[in-house]
This record gives structure tokens, C-alpha cells and sequence, in this order.
């Protein structure tokens, strides 16, 4: 009665006999995970994206007019002394302005005209992180970063876009939060579905749970092939849900690759890795089995189990 | 074997199923019970394969005290009974064997122990042939004894038959109660309850009848 064997036994007996409820009890689950599945999905490739972009982000640190090469020497070497600065770049008050120049060439050629633009820039250090930036963390590593820097003396202003920073890293808090309120509230739901299921399920194999309790079955044998059905359920819903996700994903990318604007996202985008998939796979077959559970947990209680039973 | 000992039944609603029922049932013995309706065979039936506990009073069964057995001690005390039904209370869906087996495998018992002692009980019931028919492919007769088989298979002490020839015509319940005589002579103690007084006539057990609650007449 307690293999795996007949576990299974018991499963296929239950999909021949409800074969439309077990249908729609599958069809539900793998819809809401594979709410859960693309909310993941999409989280992991925002973070990826912002990583991307988390990674091109400058320090760009401004030094004072009147400095000297050898002042400008003392500052880079006490920037190298900063172990979490990846490269510095020096950019002269020239290459500064030329660089103006060429962006701007096209927007506002009359400007370009101006005597007072033609040397304004100061000479700047731009440096880049180590480990990019993407969280919140991050931001007050930032953030301390540039107090460092900005007491190195013949520093002007550091600047790192602090307002863009700073929403940027408000959104992917954001993005976490809500994926995984989301995530939970959608875990619950399943639960709700399996439970109910398993309880239809129940209620239709009522006439056997009693011949099983008339012979002698424990509480553990009577309830074992419905939490097992439950764990079934859930990880097949989530491998239907990770089929049509990724189905999705193809999709996707192709489209992505035919757009001017999203075609350089397409390789940071990827699929969930394979221990993530695994790990779905699991974690839905659990969820069902603890949604089977909650339901099954009441019946057959040794004497309560009985009490409907007539002879 | 079994023992009433003053049991009391009483139901919410002052509903008093059992009153003062005292009655021994010895090892081996093969008895009738019969009343009407609503007389109580129902509870005392319930109470010997613990689907109930007394009020009252004491209730023992294969050496179990039913009043003071715990929940997780009845399946174990289950195994130890064999109980038949009018309706059979066989598995739709499965075969002969499947049904039979049941009890054992339970128990954890090995496949082929199982296969052996399968067929030995459905010979004795006449059905080794049918092994691999499904129940629905049985008649009313064929699944009586189906339901038989499975409970001797784990050769219990105690064998109770609650109404186990109301669904059968009157040869076929004839054939019932020559199968239960044969398993009482191998040493089960059974216990029928009838309402078929015409049945219990022509075989002289020991009868016992209730009525309103209370032991009416033990013979």
C-alpha cells in the first residue's frame, strides 16, 4: 500500500476516473504558475537589464581649473588607492569640449558658434565600479564613494547622476517587492486550488477512504496517495507552465531582435537556468502537496473517521 | 470472545440506541441477531468493529476494551476482524484479486505471500477462477462472497455479517450462510445480523434478538 508503485497506481485510477476535474484542477495551477513563472522571469531579466546598464554607468569625478599635471598626477594615484574603482580614465578640458562639440554638432550648430563654449569644460576623471550597481546597497556604496573622493583635494564635484540613480534603484526595490507579494499571494492561490481539488477528490472517493478505514488502513496510507497526487499535480502544472513560458520567451526574443531599439537587449536576455527550473519544479510539486495536505490532514483521524459510516 | 457489559448508547437529542446490553459472545460460536428496525443492531454492530464508542458500560472484542481504545489504535484492532456488508463494500474499478488482496497488502505483506494466500481463500469461496474479473463483470452472489474472501483473508478471530444475503435471491443466501457455517467451523466466531427469520429457522444457532434498545431474547 505505501510504495511509490502504488502511489501512482492510485494517481492514474484518479485522472481515469475525474479525468474533466483533474483537467481543470491541472489547467488552474498551470495558469497561475505560470503567472509566477513569468513574474520571476521577467524580475530576473529586469535585473539583468539594469545590471547591464547598472555596469555602463560613470563616476565622473571634475578637478578645479587651475591645476597642474602633477596635482592631476597625485589624484589619479590616490584614486588607484580606492580598491572598488575598476578603470579611470582622464579626460582633458579639450577632449571634454570636443566631445560637447560632436554631440551637440547636429542639435545646435548657432551654440557651437559661442566664444564661451569653446572652453568650458573642466578636466574630469571618469571612473568605473567594480560590480556595477544594481541595488540599493550599491546606491550607498555610491553614495560614500563619492564623499571619498570629493575631500581629495583639487577636486571640483563628483557627479554619478545621483537623481537617476536613485530612481533607478527605487525601481528594482520596487520591482522585488511587488514580484514577491505577488509571487505569495499566487502561492496561496495555488494552495486554495490544490486543496480544493484534492477535497472534489476526496468527496468522490469517499466510498473508498471507507473501505480502506474498514480494513484496517492507517491514517498515513489513507492520506498518502492524495498528498502524493498533490505534489504531481503541482509539478506538472509548473513543467506546463515552464513549457509555455519559455514558448513565450522564443517568441520574445525574436521579436525583440527585429526592433532597432531592443536588439542590443536581446543577449542580456535569457531563459531561467537549469537549477532554477528544477527548483520550480519542486517547489510546485511541494506547494501541491502541501495544498493536498491541508486538505487531507482531517480525514480518516482514527474515530471521526468513522462517524460516517453506516453499517 | 466478545463481551457487552451493561453498555449504554445514547445519541445527542436523548436518542438511547443501546439500554443495559449485556451479552457474551464465546470463541468460535456462530450467532444470529435480529430485530427490527431501529432496534439497535446497527449501534451494536458499530461498536464491536469500532465505528462507536458506548456511553456507557463496556465493550470488549479480541482482547480491545473499544471504550478505551485510542484513534490510532484501530486500524491495528480492524485488522483483526473481518466485517461483510449487505452492499458489499467492494472496490469499483478493481478486480477480484485487487479487492481480496487488500487487507494484506495493508499489512505490508510480501507480493507473492499475498498471490498464495489470495487464492487460497478465493477457492475456499469458490472464485479462483474470477481472480482477474473486475467487480462490476460480478452477479450480486459472486460479489457477496468477493467481499467474504476479503474479510477471512487475514484470518480474523471475528467475522461479522451485517445483513450479508438482504441483496441475494433465496438460493444464493443459502449459498452465503452454507460459506459462513464452513469459515465457523474452521474456528472464526461469527455474527450475523439478519432480518430473514425464515434463514435463521433453518439453521439452529444460537439467536439473539433486540428490540428498543435491549437484549429481548438470547438463545
Amino acid at each position: 500500500m505505501a510504495s511509490l508503485k502504488d502511489d501512482f497506481k492510485s494517481f492514474r485510477r484518479s485522472w481515469v476516473q475525474h479525468t474533466g476535474m483533474q483537467l481543470a484542477t491541472l489547467s488552474v495551477l498551470t495558469a497561475t504558475f505560470s503567472v509566477i513563472v513569468f513574474g520571476f522571469a521577467l524580475a530576473t531579466n529586469l535585473k539583468r537589464v539594469l545590471a547591464s546598464w547598472g555596469d555602463s554607468m560613470r563616476l565622473a569625478v571634475y578637478l578645479e581649473d587651475d591645476l597642474v599635471e602633477s596635482d592631476i598626477d597625485k589624484i589619479r594615484s590616490e584614486l588607484e588607492k580606492i580598491g572598488s574603482i575598476k578603470d579611470i580614465t582622464f579626460v582633458p578640458r579639450e577632449a571634454a569640449t570636443e566631445s560637447f562639440r560632436t554631440q551637440m554638432a547636429s542639435y545646435a550648430p548657432d551654440l557651437l558658434e559661442d566664444a564661451d563654449f569653446s572652453n568650458s569644460f573642466p578636466a574630469s576623471f571618469q571612473l568605473s565600479v567594480k560590480g556595477g550597481f544594481a541595488t540599493e546597497k550599491d546606491l550607498r556604496h555610491l553614495e560614500q564613494l563619492s564623499a571619498i573622493i570629493q575631500k581629495i583635494p583639487g577636486v571640483e564635484d563628483v557627479s554619478y547622476g545621483q537623481t537617476w540613480v536613485k530612481n533607478y534603484s527605487a525601481f528594482v526595490s520596487a520591482l522585488y517587492t511587488s514580484s514577491g507579494v505577488l509571487g505569495l499571494i499566487l502561492v496561496c492561490g495555488s494552495l486554495f486550488v490544490v486543496g480544493n481539488s484534492i477535497r472534489a477528490s476526496i468527496a468522490a472517493r469517499r466510498e473508498e477512504i471507507e473501505i480502506l478505514e474498514l480494513v484496517g488502513a492507517t491514517s498515513t496510507m489513507i492520506r498518502r496517495p492524495f498528498v502524493f497526487e498533490g505534489f504531481v499535480m503541482g509539478a506538472l502544472a509548473v513543467v506546463f507552465a515552464l513549457i509555455l513560458n519559455f514558448g513565450f520567451h522564443v517568441w520574445q526574443k525574436s521579436f525583440m531582435a527585429t526592433s532597432f531599439v531592443m536588439a542590443r537587449l536581446v543577449p542580456v536576455i535569457s531563459f531561467l537556468d537549469p537549477l532554477v527550473l528544477v527548483a520550480f519544479i519542486i517547489g510546485g510539486g511541494f506547494v501541491g502537496a502541501f495544498g493536498a495536505w491541508l486538505a487531507v490532514r482531517k480525514i480518516n483521524d482514527g474515530w471521526s473517521a468513522s462517524q460516517g459510516l453506516e453499517i | 470472545m466478545i463481551t457487552f457489559s451493561h453498555v449504554y448508547k445514547t445519541y445527542p437529542g436523548s436518542v438511547h440506541a443501546l439500554r443495559d446490553v449485556s451479552l457474551e459472545i464465546h470463541k468460535g460460536e456462530f450467532l444470529f441477531l435480529t430485530g427490527p428496525s431501529g432496534a439497535g443492531k446497527t449501534t451494536l454492530f458499530r461498536m464491536i468493529s469500532a465505528f462507536d464508542k458506548p456511553s456507557s458500560g463496556k465493550v470488549l472484542v479480541a482482547g480491545y476494551d473499544i471504550g478505551e481504545m485510542t484513534a490510532s489504535q484501530v486500524p491495528y484492532f480492524r485488522r483483526k476482524i473481518g466485517v461483510v456488508f449487505q452492499d458489499f463494500r467492494l472496490l469499483r474499478g478493481r478486480t477480484v484479486f485487487e479487492n481480496v488482496a487488500l487487507p494484506l497488502e495493508i499489512r505490508g505483506e510480501k507480493p507473492a505471500v499475498v498471490a498464495k494466500r489470495v487464492d487460497e481463500v478465493l477457492e475456499s469461496v469458490g472464485l479462483v477462477y474470477k481472480k482477474k474479473n473486475f467487480i462490476e463483470q460480478l452477479s450480486g452472489g459472486e460479489q457477496q462472497r468477493v467481499a467474504i474472501a476479503r474479510s477471512l483473508i487475514h484470518q480474523p478471530g471475528v467475522l461479522i455479517a451485517d445483513e450479508p444475503t438482504g441483496n441475494l435471491d433465496p438460493e444464493m443466501s443459502e449459498e452465503i450462510m452454507d460459506l459462513l457455517e464452513r469459515v465457523n467451523a474452521q474456528g472464526t466466531t461469527v455474527f450475523v445480523a439478519t432480518h430473514d427469520l425464515e434463514l435463521v429457522k433453518r439453521r439452529s444457532k444460537r439467536v439473539v434478538k433486540i428490540r428498543a434498545g435491549q437484549i429481548e431474547l438470547s438463545q
